[in-house]
């Protein structure tokens, strides 16, 4: 189907491959979500793949926010919630009471739509989640802040002013340090959300450039509006629609041969 | 269309205008709602300073009369006095005339003539009491005879008339003291009795007391013998003195010694000291009261003034004399020295014709005038300190008008100790008025700042933690439905009139607290350590029971335990007071550990003025935390910090300089509350920062006296002082307050 607008040379590097081939990281099974009496989720079946970049696609409000959020527990912060299914990092439910929320949060780290770095230096806000894990030994930490920044392709630009506050940066670059930040305490999963929807082009793109890199070493979870990006940088995507899932499947099949017809209707921009 | 459109576009302009408008006035009425309140500052300020200038103006003096002494032919006066509106002066002269006369131009008024024969003279004239005007002249026959000036006011349409008299007390006779003239002599009197002191011509000092007698028939008063002795002396008198009641004698020798004398038994005058009282080489040139008869001024010829009393002595004498402080006049040498009525100022002459002013207590050395050609021979001080009279050798009279209306305050006096006569040591203290009409007020600021801090401490001490962890359990754990419920009730709290919280405090705490001590001790313990326990036991608690409540109402449950152990504690008091320290735990404290107890102390007004600022730091301080921006805690959060972690790591310290700064309204306005220490604190003025002891603040002061002082009186500027410390005190911890959160709004400003 040549109806789409996305041009099949965006996916030249991107082997294809089927779902089943794939190491599961994260399994949704019939999950479903309310805000209090408003339901927001329903009946998510979904299987994100080990090490891949898995794009969440859909119109505003229909939900991709909320279930990033269940996939570390944000929404625990939140009054009133009621989830029911069945949410699995690597086969095993998060939601049950045993989990310690804050090791998960270790292993899924979370990139939010703004960029919000403390009001601290730019090494404390790396270190920060090392300190949180009781790590002192100085030489470690600074290691691991300087892998962390090299890593979010930050270093370049803010390895001789370490001590600087971080609001002094602009916010492309607090946005890659806030990522430096997640990927500091070595995640297995980075969930973003948005991540690039207030930057300017060219911080958009160097983003997109450290995705592309940090997938081989974390599974990504991105929630994009824009559809180049969901195009460029995911191996997989997910399209949503006022809370359900409708479509599921390797990035370049979606866009490409969508299986729904509102898929190809959002991705073609008919709405949305 | 065309047309459609214009119409439009003159819409849109007009609307524009209109907003304009609307914009324009608005920000005139901001500015000037702005301009207003500082303004409103600033006068209170400049009102503030004006009425305490005045207590540190320098005080002027100027001459306004100098004529030659009337009635010049019977040489110099041996007395000179004013009256106490100062028109009218006198001066008694050698050969017993006592002549009134004109103060502005030395005109006579009238000339009495003492009952003296022509062949007498009078060799000599005392003040024996400036307050009943009682003077005593000692005769060339012998003998001393006592006189009072008084006057008769007319009043006609349009002037006041003052007409001058002569009167004797004790009759007109005079007082016998054996055959030979006195020389020198000193006299004390008081309501009922009088006694004399003095030297006669063989060299002798005797001592003789009266009793003041009324005949049945007339109104007149006899002095009645009651006994006499002599004393022995070594060295030759230059001065004596007797205190007003009769039972101090000072004798001033020419070696510089001054001797004290107990005379409470005149028959056997008991030596109780010998004391130097000069600089080593210099030579004493006289002795006079300071008003109150408690200190002795003693001038020398090295023109030094220095003020003595007696206090209590460690040795088997019971009291030694001491030097409190000294002046010094003019190198020439102290010629002759005379001290207020009223107050305790001191003019002292030196030789050199030059007259200084002083005041004692508050150690100002008020102004020095080079006044007369010749020796000060006479110095006359008008009863209200107004007028100032000099005599000088050449027989000239000066009159000098003085504006000197706050001499007893000053720095030193304000801030530092002062050595009152009547006690130990030198100290802070505040009493601005007494029973006793020769009373000298005592204005140091210190005690009162003290209070001030004390009680804003304790009630810190009370409300900073349970505010501040409040704040912290309602914005960052509460549940939003819970907190709804917090936040608006703790506030409502401020709304509680003051006045109910001291009148709670002083009438139902104190004395409830007074009664069960030993519980309140109790709870202060053991409530801490029962919420930590209880938080341990929750820890423990099975899940099943945990469940049953809804997460973020822990806190709710945590009344419980806090109930239980306070009425424990409660019930145990009388039970734990009675086994341990015998009954009265009042008592056993100031017994066994030296802790005095005031019912109205310090920790009622923690607890009461505590509850009165708890809602203002809460409320600052949670909304500090409040809003510390969601996305920094989640982001906290998402990195696997703990919610302790980052409340820890990211809220607090993002949210201290709005802690910091409700903790700085909070203490202003601990320092700045009247009513709650008004009436819970017992305004005692002490200097004790012990928890049991009372204190006197700032605030409660000016409440407290403002309306019994008499407006301009030095009282009244020192109470405005007071205010205006206090009015510094709240300013300084508010502006800081408000520093701190401009600076914490420009700090967020960017995120
Ligand atoms: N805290 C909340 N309380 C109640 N309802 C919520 C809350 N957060 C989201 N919702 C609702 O859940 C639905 C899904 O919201 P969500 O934020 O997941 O959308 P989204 O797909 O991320 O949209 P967008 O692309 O605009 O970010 C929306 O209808 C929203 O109104
Ligand atoms: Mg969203």
């Amino acid at each position: 189907m040549a109806t789409t607008s996305i041009s099949s040379d965006l996916f030249e590097n991107q082997a294809s491959r089927s779902i089943d081939q794939e190491d599961i990281c994260i399994t949704c099974e019939d999950f479903s979500l309310s805000y209090g009496t408003k339901q927001a989720l329903f009946d998510i079946n979904l299987k994100i793949p080990t090490n891949r970049a898995t794009a969440f696609i859909g119109p505003s409000g229909c939900g991709k926010s909320t279930l990033l959020r269940c996939m570390n527990r944000m929404n625990d912060l939140i009054d009133g919630i009621n989830i029911s299914g069945q949410m699995k990092l690597h086969g095993k439910d998060i939601n049950t009471r045993d989990v310690n929320v804050t090791e998960l949060r270790q292993q899924v780290g979370m990139v939010f739509q703004k960029p919000n770095p403390f009001p601290k230096s730019i090494f404390e806000n790396v270190a920060y989640g090392l300190r949180l894990q009781g790590i002192t030994n100085k030489t470690e930490i600074e290691d691991r802040v300087e892998w962390s920044l090299v890593n979010s392709a930050l270093w370049g630009e803010v390895g001789d002013r370490l001590q600087d506050n971080a609001f002094s940066l602009s916010g492309g670059q607090q946005q890659r340090l806030v990522i430096a930040r997640a990927i500091a305490v070595r995640p297995q999963v980075l969930l973003l959300d948005e991540p690039a929807s207030a930057l300017d082009p060219i911080s958009t793109l160097k983003i997109e450039e450290l995705i592309a890199e940090l997938k081989s070493q974390y599974t990504v979870v991105i929630v994009t509006h824009n559809m180049q990006q969901a195009a460029r940088v995911s191996d997989y995507t997910a399209f949503l629609y006022l809370g359900k899932l409708i479509e599921f499947g390797p990035t370049n099949v979606l866009f490409t041969a969508p299986g729904e017809r509102q898929t190809e209707d959002y991705i073609t921009g008919r709405y949305g | 269309m065309d047309k459609a459109n214009s119409t439009i576009e003159t819409q849109a302009k007009v609307n524009w205008r209109w907003r304009k408008i609307k914009d324009e006035l608005m920000m005139r009425v901001v500015q000037v709602g702005g301009a207003a309140v500082i303004g409103a500052i600033a006068l209170i300020f400049i009102f503030l300073l004006s009425v305490v200038y005045p207590l540190f103006e320098e005080p002027e003096i100027h001459e306004s009369a100098r004529y030659q002494l009337p009635s010049t032919a019977l040489g110099p006066s041996l007395m000179l006095g004013v009256e106490e509106q100062a028109e009218i002066a006198f001066r008694v002269t050698k050969d017993g005339s006592v002549l009134f006369f004109d103060v502005s131009n030395g005109q006579s008024v009238i000339n009495y003539k003492l009952p003296i024969s022509d062949d007498d003279a009078v060799l000599g004239v005392r003040n024996v009491s400036e307050a009943s005007r009682l003077l005593a002249a000692n005769l060339k026959s012998g003998g001393l005879l006592f006189f009072k000036h008084e006057y008769d006011l007319e009043f006609t349409e349009t002037e006041r008339i003052i007409h001058p008299k002569v009167v004797y007390p004790f009759g007109q006779e005079v007082v016998d003291l054996g055959e030979s003239a006195i020389m020198q002599f000193a006299v004390g009197e008081n309501e009922d009795n009088l006694t004399i002191f003095y030297q006669n011509e063989d060299g002798k000092l005797g001592l003789t007391g009266f009793e003041k007698v009324s005949s049945f028939i007339s109104e007149d008063v006899v002095l009645e013998e009651i006994d006499n002795s002599f004393l022995n002396s070594s060295h030759e008198p230059v001065a004596l003195l007797v205190d007003p009641e009769q039972e101090w004698a000072y004798v001033l020798n020419d070696r510089g010694t001054l001797a004290l004398y107990d005379i409470r038994d005149i028959a056997s005058p008991d030596l109780q000291e010998v004391i130097d009282v000069t600089n080593q080489s210099s030579k004493p040139t006289g002795i006079e009261w300071l008003i109150g008869g408690i200190s002795v001024l003693v001038g020398d010829d090295s023109g030094v003034v220095s003020q003595w009393f007696k206090i209590r002595a460690e040795g088997d004498v019971p009291y030694t004399l001491k030097k409190i402080r000294e002046f010094k006049v003019d190198s020439s040498g102290v010629n002759k020295m005379a001290s207020e009525q009223l107050r305790k100022g001191v003019v002292a002459a030196a030789e050199s014709g030059k007259v200084n002013f002083f005041y004692t207590t508050s150690e100002r050395d008020l102004m020095t005038i080079a006044a007369t050609e010749g020796e000060v021979q006479h110095i006359a001080i008008a009863p209200r300190s107004d007028i100032l009279l000099l005599e000088d050798s050449l027989g000239q009279l000066s009159v000098w008008d003085m504006d000197n209306h706050h001499p007893e305050s000053s720095l030193s006096g304000l801030w530092g100790k002062v050595w009152y006569e009547d006690y130990q040591k030198p100290d802070y203290i505040w009493q601005s008025s007494s029973a006793s009409s020769d009373f000298e007020p005592k204005y140091s600021l210190i005690p009162l700042t003290f209070g001030t801090i004390k009680a804003a401490f304790y009630a810190m001490l009370f409300a900073m933690p349970l505010a501040i962890c409040g704040a912290i359990f309602t914005a960052y754990f509460m549940r939003p439905k819970m907190r709804a419920l917090v936040k608006p009730s703790i506030e409502i709290m401020e709304a509680l009139p003051t006045v109910i919280l001291g009148f709670l405090a002083g009438l139902w705490l104190a004395p409830y607290i007074e009664q069960h001590l030993p519980g309140v001790v109790f709870v202060l313990i053991f409530v801490p350590l029962g919420i930590i326990l209880s938080a341990l036991i929750w820890w423990r608690l099975p899940f099943e029971i945990k469940s049953k409540i809804p997460e973020g109402w822990e806190a709710a449950i945590l009344a419980l335990p806090i109930i239980t152990i306070v009425m424990l504690c409660m019930s145990a008091s009388t039970a734990v007071e009675g086994a341990l320290f015998e009954g009265n735990i009042r008592i056993w404290m100031s017994e066994n550990l030296g802790v005095g107890f005031d019912q109205r102390n310090a920790l009622i007004i923690g607890i009461a003025m505590g509850f009165a600022v708890i809602p203002t730091i809460f409320s600052i301080a949670e909304d500090a935390i409040f809003s510390v921006p969601k996305h920094l805690t989640s982001g906290s959060l998402a990195l696997g910090a703990t919610p302790w972690q980052t409340l820890v790591r990211v809220v607090l310290p993002s949210a201290s300089p709005g802690i910091f700064s409700a903790v700085m309204i909070g203490f202003g306005r601990a320092v700045g509350e009247t009513m709650i220490v008004l009436m819970a604190t017992g305004n005692t003025p002490v200097m004790d920062f012990g928890i049991f002891e009372g204190m006197r603040t700032l605030s409660a002061n000016v409440a407290v006296e403002l309306p019994e002082s008499e407006v301009d009186s030095t009282h009244y500027r020192i109470l405005f002082l007071a205010a205006f410390v206090l009015f510094m005190f709240t300013f300084f911890f508010n502006t800081i307050a408000e520093i701190v959160r401009q600076r914490l709004r420009r700090k967020y400003a960017t995120l």
